[in-house]
């Protein structure tokens, strides 16, 4: 009958609050108080989401909203705390219970209680003050951050916040440091207490509270100039932003900055940046010092030179002709290229002049005058006439570069391949390998200087044939059937490399790339192993040349030979042995090669398996994901297997560490004995997706798992618990040490479905039969 | 309220049942203003793109703050514009979560895209959610353009029905919400947006129109010729190139819809015949809706637009990539090393399709910049990892230098749990249309400018 009932008025309440949002009844705050403490949930949440649409007018229903807090349904929680929130000052009597959740473990209801308390003002700050008195330092941090939030009224909180910094947990001196940051100009004098805070995080905190503070006194710029030296990066590195954020004679300052960009920590360095951002057009300022930076003898100056520059676009263009020349080095010349790219256009007459400079690379600078992208094709596409042959090759690498070649650049590339100049005519050939489609008349004329007289010509011609999209079979077969007879070695091979992305065409010429495995050219030999692995178990007749190429003395064709065996479908002992040989080559990229290749073996492979175990401690990270794959191939024997698997667990590395968990879990039950390193995988963020995946499919745990499961048991995070509960419950009787933890969480739970999980382990412990 | 001129409600190209809207001239800014009485700086707009089913975030997320981030896998194709945009990690949507609803957490994540409110769980009439960023924006300042703001997206989703564990289609089809109860259907015919940012008049002479211009094979340009050379005339050398190179720019995006209505209509992807006018290539179909996007702002229809690449859930497959899987089921990963080299090829494929559009407006002049220049762009998801269904550590990126207010090219962490709304009250100021809270948000998000 009370069920009956509560419906009737739950259902009057919902037609009440329906007729409301169509206009025709506005259910009073005091109608809306009364539902918010109603037993049924839907009654509470609508009547919860009213009163936060109402905002300020709700100040009636606040001791309703206060009770809302204590609510267990995160809905009304959630909205009861907005409301609250948006009533402001008058909801102080809400503070005491907000207050309670500024160090709960729930992280929305952490950050909302503090933000609601913020938004009360200083009315807050009586209960506050009462509240840090004997507080634990979890909940003297969150009341440090409700303070932060009162940037309308900071004063009443400063003194509170300046005790804080001296407070004995650091955790709190660091909170208290970030919320004065935020109060800003108010907080000017404690932020510069925080400065000389013995905690690097509450001086970095309070240093970047002063990028706020562009009018700060003497004494503040000169704590941050100090600052600026100080041992860890980001305390420098906010040091240098806000003093950049200042007034500070930029005489003084611009060194400084100069000085962050050869730092040694890459976060300084980007201060440096910042800083010179928020100079504004005074970072031009700094353009010909970092130009002569550029000329420095110091490789990593150069580098940070190029660096900085490379973040200031079109502004740095003064330095185009000291970045030219700085792309002749090697160090930093990512950055340089980029500097130049990011000046735009204007860079592109200069930089296609610089190509007649026998010292610069026609790569380095088409690759650059590239990354300019569409701003640079016109100017590109002109030059392709242009007098100086240096110039018109650079402007075709340049055009396919861009990747793909502008539409309208086609056709005067297409001339080109008519030129007398075969560095031009190789350049073009290449770039047509990156045209979206190219036209008839291009493809024609790519066909003719496959017979080019020029090897260079001939290569790239073959290549962009054979790879080129919609370029036929009919038109490409002939082309690269002949170029495998070519009496060039790069002709051949390009040819070889070709085919391999030609599909069910290249089959026809299967035989002639097999003949190639015994060429006289390395490069041939290696592009033919790359290509008739492509062909998987067509080209199973390769087999034995590909074995003794397991012994070219070239590395790179030792390891295409390996890839293309592993593509063979072929799983014998004796190869696998061959194989096998590989596993301590001189060459890493070959071992790579290797192990990858016998994992297609399974357990044909099984005599290299100590051998692959090994690999688990090869300083490649991407060799020791591959070992712990092949080892779960090539090992049958699980008793060997679950310890080489638990010893990868602990890899410092979680690429490492994800294979081997998802071989472990791929065992089910005769995995248990990893459970007690996987447990505690749960709760690292990197690991705690592919442990819990291994733990459920392990399903299971033994008695040696018990210490980290009881500690579970007790963790703040809610997962790890139930986790641990499950687990122990499959131990069984031998986990009787659990249940008096068991029966006390049991006992203080109030979620019915919590209870229900600790009480299904204490069942399965004292070996009673599940309940229906 | 301060917003800028706006010169468009004053200057389309005229024609039968036509009317064409023009991008900024300088030319045409009155004497009094080109003398400086007032500043003509071009409009800001506003756009926001949802893709489904999260991302696989360790391919999403750059490894170093601040300046000079390396792009990682999935934002690589952004390279052309990485100086334009603003990686934001950290954002958080609280009312994403199930907060005592339970499963739906795709629903839950696209309703809550745009408004930070928690939906009610229901699949009937009663719905709730609360009302969008766009169309706070567009209640404000809507006034100003012929369209007060354009709802876009690829697939037609469903309005009613359960579409997610109980929870309405609605949620999982709309991010833009007019009001707590009233989700607006999304246009995903590139035609019908065509003609509804060109065509003129009442909606029966509109589709008697457009069948005379395809009776006579002519394009929505051949009718307003004469005005154009009219303007011509009126027009500066930089503005009359500016003026041809609009013209072209509409008449190829004419172009490309009159090549897809011509097409057998099938998508690959969905393996079921799609609407006329609706191209069977997804990525054409997205392109197309992106170059919708560009005209609406270039012309100053609307300063306000959202786009759904797919609808929350989306089982999309994407063939065109060498994925056959559907999305949904490639998201939920366990870890599968395979499946995270199909999702993330998915989500750069989506990235793909945002760098089209940037890149777009980027070469769109608009006033002394360019169209990127004074738009805010946000490109995300309601959903973190797609496996993990969790709703803090967003995917999100602001592109496009709000008029100067944004300062791009960076990668800027916040602290975990900052609402998403936060960055939204910050983008309404910036706007013009500034207010006090938008769904859950705590203040403005700080560190959009250094």
């Amino acid at each position: 009958m009370r069920g009956l009932l509560r419906s009737i008025v739950g259902f009057s309440v919902i037609v009440a609050l329906s007729l409301s949002a169509n206009g025709q009844d506005q259910p009073s705050v005091e109608s809306l108080a009364t539902a918010l403490k109603s037993g049924e949930l839907a009654e509470r949440r609508d009547a919860a989401y009213a009163l936060a649409a109402l905002g300020k007018e709700s100040l009636p229903a606040l001791p309703a909203l206060i009770k809302g807090l204590s609510d267990r349904d995160e809905q009304v929680w959630m909205q009861s705390a907005m409301t609250i929130a948006r009533i402001g000052a008058p909801a102080v009597d809400a503070v005491p219970a907000l207050i309670e959740f500024v160090d709960n473990r729930d992280d929305q209801q952490r950050y909302r209680s503090a933000w609601a308390i913020g938004r009360i003002g200083p009315s807050a700050v009586a209960a506050l003050h009462k509240a840090l008195k004997d507080a634990e330092p979890r909940r003297r941090r969150g009341i440090a951050v409700a303070m932060g939030w009162m940037t309308a009224d900071p004063s009443s909180v400063l003194p509170e916040l300046e005790q804080l910094l001296a407070d004995d947990d650091e955790d709190v001196c660091i909170e208290a440091a970030r919320s004065l940051a935020r109060l800003g100009i108010p907080a000017e004098s404690q932020l510069r207490i925080a400065l000389a805070s013995r905690y690097a995080p509450v001086r970095a905190a309070a240093a970047t509270g002063f990028s706020d503070i562009p009018k700060m006194t003497a004494e503040s710029r000169t704590a941050l100039m100090e600052l600026t030296n100080d041992e860890v990066a980001d305390v420098r590195g906010a040091a240098i932003v806000a003093l950049a954020a200042s007034a500070m004679d930029r005489k003084v300052l611009l060194p400084i900055i100069i000085g962050a960009f050869s730092d040694s920590e890459p976060a300084v360095q980007n201060s440096a940046v910042v800083a010179l951002r928020k100079l504004g057009p005074d970072s031009t300022q700094a353009v010909p010092m970092l130009a002569d930076l550029l000329e420095s003898e110091d490789a990593r100056q150069r580098s940070a030179a190029a660096f900085a520059l490379s973040n200031m676009g079109q502004v740095a263009e003064s330095a185009i002709p000291k970045l030219i020349t700085a792309l002749k080095k090697v160090d930093g010349r990512d950055n340089v290229s980029r500097a130049i790219s990011r000046i735009g256009a204007t860079a592109v007459t200069p930089l296609l002049a610089a190509s007649a400079d026998a010292e610069q690379s026609t790569e380095v600078l088409s690759t650059t005058l590239a990354a300019i992208g569409p701003a640079a094709a016109d100017e590109l596409t002109a030059a392709l006439s242009h007098e100086t042959p240096n110039v018109r090759v650079s402007a075709a690498a340049a055009l396919g570069a861009m990747k793909p070649v502008p539409e309208a650049s086609v056709k005067p590339l297409t001339v080109c391949l008519q030129a007398d100049d075969a560095a031009l005519r190789s350049a073009v050939a290449t770039a047509f390998r990156h045209c979206k489609a190219l036209p008839e008349e291009s493809v024609k004329a790519l066909v003719k200087v496959s017979s080019d007289p020029d090897t260079s010509v001939r290569a790239a011609s073959v290549l962009s044939i054979a790879t080129s999209p919609g370029i036929a079979d009919d038109v490409a077969m002939p082309v690269l059937t002949a170029a495998l007879k070519d009496v060039s070695a790069d002709v051949r091979g390009n040819a070889i490399v070709g085919l391999a992305d030609r599909g069910e065409g290249a089959k026809a010429v299967l035989t002639e790339i097999i003949a190639a495995l015994h060429d006289e050219s390395d490069f041939v030999r290696a592009s033919a192993a790359g290509t008739v692995g492509r062909f998987g178990e067509t080209a199973v007749s390769s087999l034995d040349a590909l074995l003794i190429l397991l012994s070219d003395q070239q590395s790179y064709v030792r390891r295409a030979a390996a890839t293309a065996i592993g593509g063979l479908g072929v799983a014998t002992p004796e190869v696998a042995m061959k194989l096998g040989e590989l596993l301590t080559d001189s060459d890493t990229d070959v071992v790579l090669a290797a192990v990858t290749s016998l994992t297609e073996m399974g357990d044909a492979a099984a005599s290299s398996a100590d051998a692959v175990a090994k690999l688990l401690q090869h300083e490649r990270s991407d060799i020791r994901v591959a070992a712990v794959g092949c080892y779960a191939a090539v090992q049958t024997d699980r008793s060997k297997s679950v310890p080489v698997f638990i010893e990868a667990l602990k890899d410092h590395d979680w690429t490492v560490r994800r294979p081997a968990a998802e071989a472990l879990g791929a065992m089910g039950a005769d995995a248990k004995a990893a459970v007690p390193v996987l447990f505690p995988m749960l709760s690292s963020e990197e690991d705690t997706d592919f442990a819990r995946g291994a733990i459920k499919d392990i399903d299971t745990a033994g008695p040696e798992a018990l210490p980290v499961l009881l500690a579970g048991l007790e963790s703040s995070d809610r997962r790890t618990q139930y986790y641990a509960m499950f687990l122990i419950g499959k131990i069984g009787p031998a986990a009787g040490e659990a249940l008096p933890l068991l029966r006390k969480l049991h006992a203080e739970t109030e979620s019915d479905r919590y209870k229900g999980m600790i009480q299904k382990a204490i069942d399965e412990i004292e070996g009673k039969p599940e309940q229906p | 309220m301060n917003f800028p001129l706006s010169l468009s409600r004053r200057t389309a190209l005229r024609g039968l049942g036509v009317s064409l809207g023009l991008p900024w001239f300088e030319s045409l800014i009155p004497a009094t203003v080109a003398a400086g009485t007032v500043a003509p700086t071009p409009p800001q707009r506003m756009g926001f793109i949802f893709v489904p089913n999260g991302v696989h975030l360790p391919d999403w997320t750059p490894t170093t703050e601040g300046y000079g981030f390396e792009l990682p896998f999935i934002l690589n194709p952004l390279a052309p514009v990485q100086d334009d945009l603003l990686v934001i990690s950290g954002l958080t949507h609280d009312k994403g979560r199930a907060n005592g609803d339970g499963p739906g957490d795709h629903a839950r994540s696209a309703s809550v895209f745009l408004t930070g409110a928690q939906p009610r769980k229901t699949d009937g009439a009663n719905i709730r959610s609360g009302t969008s960023v766009d169309q706070v924006a567009a209640q404000a300042a809507g006034k100003l353009t012929r369209f007060a703001s354009l709802e876009l997206g690829c697939e037609p989703g469903r309005s009613a029905g359960n579409c997610d564990s109980g929870y309405s289609c609605a949620y999982s089809s709309s991010i833009s919400w007019s009001s707590e109860a009233t989700p607006l259907g999304k246009e995903t015919n590139p035609r019908h947006v065509f003609e509804r940012l060109f065509a003129n008049g009442r909606t029966q002479e509109m589709d008697k129109n457009k069948l005379r211009r395809e009776a006579l094979k002519k394009s929505i340009l051949d009718f307003i010729s004469e005005d154009a050379q009219k303007l011509q005339a009126k027009l500066g050398r930089e503005d009359q190139r500016k003026l041809d190179e609009y013209l072209t720019g509409v008449r190829e995006v004419e172009r490309r819809i009159e090549i897809t209505e011509d097409e057998p209509q099938f998508s690959a992807d969905l393996d079921y015949p799609v609407p006329e006018g609706i191209p069977g290539d997804y990525g054409q179909h997205l392109r197309l809706m992106c170059d919708m996007m560009v005209l609406a702002f270039q012309t100053d229809s609307t300063r306000i637009s959202t786009c759904m690449f797919a609808d929350a859930g989306s089982n999309r497959s994407y063939r065109q990539i060498d994925v056959p899987d559907g999305h949904h089921a490639l998201s939920h990963h366990r870890g599968d090393a395979e499946k995270h080299a199909k999702i993330r090829k998915i989500n750069q494929f989506h990235v793909a399709q945002l760098s089209y559009l940037l890149q777009k407006m980027k070469a769109t002049p608009d006033g002394h910049g360019n169209l990127l220049d004074n738009s805010m762009i946000v490109y995300g998801s309601g959903l973190s990892d797609g496996d993990r269904h969790n709703n803090e550590n967003l995917p999100v990126l602001l592109a496009g230098r709000g008029g100067g207010s944004v300062d791009t090219g960076r990668h800027l962490r916040v602290p975990t749990e900052t609402p998403m709304c936060n960055l939204f009250t910050a983008m309404l100021d910036r706007f013009g249309t500034p207010v006090d809270f938008v769904g859950d948000s705590t203040g403005q998000l700080s560190g959009l400018q250094i």
